[in-house]
């Protein structure tokens, strides 16, 4: 009898190692969101207007098919909202339109390489080998620009000695060479930095990579980055915001949105002496304010006339709802590009 | 006359024997065959998933060391964990699944046997029917619970004990010690049914030359079921070093190479699972790293259940 049962185990045991190895083991959100309540349903697409005198006033009635996307967890939250609004609005395939939140790297990864899915979410402009890769599956991304994030430096709010950073100091709170905050500005204790961030496949990794490590260190940004003690890395934005709210010597960052939700359990801080809000965003003095996008080809949004319809929809509605969300619509100018960059792709 | 017949009679017996052998062969019903052939193939199936896991786990750890800036002995003695910029020691994520594990152990362990104990030798028939099943529930809630359990229960009690600061929010004490909660009913149950399996006929001895309840238990019963017991700790180490959940949520996202438990530190399984939720291109050296830690942490639990095996084996005693 014992016997038995430490075969069975083992095979538990063996079944479980596997289960952790299988990619398709691990849950990642999916928004297979509820049809909304009535009082979020929007009037602007009711289909007031006869259809066809403008190609961004789509009806979701009209289309069915499956819509998959995928991509930044920044953008997450924007597609979330816009799948939802475009369900309520009557979208006949209900249940058949996916989303999942898996980083911008990982997005491009399914668009370009694998190919798929039809819309891939990024918070950071396309790579020139994610455009090859694109290539060489007769792919040519077009891009849509759909808003504008503000990435948000977070502390713990009992953290009452810093209130802002210059960019200097912030790539040094994330370098290997601080182990103490007093290693960056003497007047701050002598704790131990406890480093919430993102994880390395997330577009809001590589703007910080980019525009704040690299910046200030150079090439050695990302070793330095990476590096460095007392470091978590979560794809899942929550964890660092539980991270970073428990941890009174913690730093950490990620979009806007997730600080909007969790405003009260978090202090902000202002980098180069700007608060990150709609003006600073919008105006681009705010140092760390990033464009968001979503990126489709031509032939996918000739081939399935719904996803040519759900960017359509996307492009008309996002300015209205993406402060809900938690971030800032992009200007006129850029929507407008976008919806221009809509028009080419048709046939 | 007496031999004559004995020997007819032994002729007669094995005569019908053989005819009762042949009537029952020839007359195999059509459907009987049918189950075998089922039942060997659910044989046959547990098996050929097994080398079809080993020969996955394999080639694509191959692949992993087949990189040439990868090389086995960095891998196994390295102490920094960051594939992205090339660093692919194995070691943070090594000591933190071994310290997970063995705080989960120092807790299952002595409170699974007390209790085993108690259920075998102490406990009246009717507490045992009530109290088993109820520690039985513990093994049949899910491990995410567990996981959240951790973090939102055990961390919060542990921060508050020892303060803020010396307690990190995601810890491997936390996870450890929920783990080994988990682990309890293996062991209690494992154990409790080694020591059922000791025949009475020893307590009765035991009795019998004057020794106290608790005596029999501790210095009679319990060396005579060790086997069972050592077997029962193996497996549940086993289980400790291969799970995931609760480490993923509760002990942190990055590798840490520290000895205290107060601090976060990601396990091999915690890192598979966050690097397999789908954030890494395929085929680059951080994905197929999750093979080379998947197969290393298939080869440490095949290791424990060889050692059990082995060791019951050695302590084993045959009573009739």
């Amino acid at each position: 009898m014992r016997r038995i049962l430490s075969v069975v185990l083992f095979v538990t045991v063996l079944s479980l190692v596997v289960a952790a190895c299988s990619p398709t083991a691990t849950a990642t959100p999916t928004a297979e969101a509820a049809p909304t309540p009535a009082a979020q349903q929007p009037a602007p697409t009711e289909a007031v207007e006869p259809v066809g005198s403008d190609p961004f006033d789509v009806n979701p009635a009209d289309f069915s098919g499956d819509i998959v996307m995928a991509g930044s967890s920044t953008v997450y939250p924007v597609s979330e909202k816009i799948v939802e609004l475009f369900k309520a609005d009557g979208y006949e395939g209900q249940g058949s339109l996916k989303l999942d939140s898996i980083g911008s790297g990982a997005g491009f990864e399914r668009f370009c390489k694998t190919g798929e899915i039809d819309i891939s979410n990024a918070s950071r402009a396309i790579k020139d080998s994610e455009v090859e890769a694109c290539a060489a599956i007769n792919r040519t991304p077009i891009e849509f620009r759909v808003g504008t994030d503000a990435l948000a430096i977070v502390v713990n709010p009992s953290n009452t000695f810093a209130t802002h950073v210059t960019l200097e100091e912030l790539a040094k709170l994330f370098s290997a060479d601080a182990q103490q905050w007093s290693d960056v500005n003497p007047a701050w204790p002598a704790e131990d930095i406890h480093r919430y961030v993102p994880g390395t496949d997330s577009g809001t990794y590589d703007f910080f990579i980019e525009f704040v490590m690299a910046e200030v260190l150079g090439d050695t940004g990302e070793e330095s980055f990476l590096g460095a003690a007392n470091l978590q890395a979560s794809e899942d934005d929550n964890v660092l915001v539980q991270g970073v709210e428990g941890d009174p010597f913690a730093i950490g960052f990620f979009g806007f949105a997730y600080y909007q939700e969790n405003a009260e359990r978090l202090s902000i801080l202002s980098v180069e002496g700007i608060t990150p809000d709609f003006d600073s965003a919008e105006a681009g003095t705010y140092p760390l304010a990033r464009p968001l996008y979503i990126y489709s080809d031509a032939t996918i949004m000739q081939e399935k006339p719904q996803v040519a319809a759900f960017i359509a929809y996307y492009l008309g509605n996002v300015s209205d709802i993406i402060s809900e969300v938690g971030y800032f619509p992009a200007s006129a100018e850029a929507i407008d590009a976008a919806k221009q960059a809509w028009l080419e792709a048709q046939p | 006359m007496e031999n004559t017949s004995r020997i007819t009679t032994r002729r007669m017996q094995s005569v019908w024997k053989k005819n009762v052998s042949d009537n029952l062969q020839k007359k195999t019903r059509p459907t009987e065959a049918i189950i075998q052939a089922f039942l060997f193939f659910c044989g046959v199936v547990s098996v050929l998933t097994t080398i079809g896991i080993v020969f996955e786990l394999g080639k694509e750890a191959w692949l992993f060391f087949g990189n040439p800036d990868i090389s086995v002995i960095e891998f196994l003695t390295g102490t920094e964990w960051q594939p992205k910029i090339g660093n692919f020691g194995v070691l943070p994520l090594l000591s933190s699944t071994l310290i997970t594990s063995l705080i989960a152990m120092v807790v299952a362990l002595p409170i699974g046997i007390a209790t085993a104990i108690f259920l075998s030798e102490y406990a009246t028939p009717k507490t045992r029917t009530i109290l088993k099943p109820i520690l039985e529930i513990l093994a049949g809630v899910p491990t995410v619970v567990y996981g959240y359990f951790a973090l939102t229960f055990m961390t919060p009690l542990l921060r508050s004990l020892f303060g803020n600061n010396t307690v990190d929010v995601y810890n491997m004490a936390s996870a450890g010690l929920v783990m080994g909660i988990m682990i309890l009913p293996l062991i209690s149950s494992m154990s409790e049914d080694a020591l059922s399996a000791v025949p009475r006929s020893l307590r009765e001895a035991a009795y019998a030359l004057g020794a106290t309840k608790l005596e029999t238990a501790v210095q009679i019963v319990f060396p005579a079921a060790l086997s069972g017991i050592i077997a029962a700790f193996i497996i549940g180490i086993s289980r400790a070093v291969g799970e995931t959940m609760i480490v993923a949520v509760a002990a942190g996202s990055g590798p840490n190479f520290t000895f205290n438990p107060f601090e976060a530190a990601e396990t091999m399984t915690g890192y598979i699972a966050r690097i397999s939720g789908g954030d890494l291109s395929y085929n680059t050296p951080d994905y197929n790293s999750i093979f080379a830690i998947g197969l290393l942490l298939f080869l440490v639990t095949l290791g424990l259940n060889f050692l059990s095996r082995a060791v019951s084996g050695r302590f084993r005693e045959v009573y009739e």
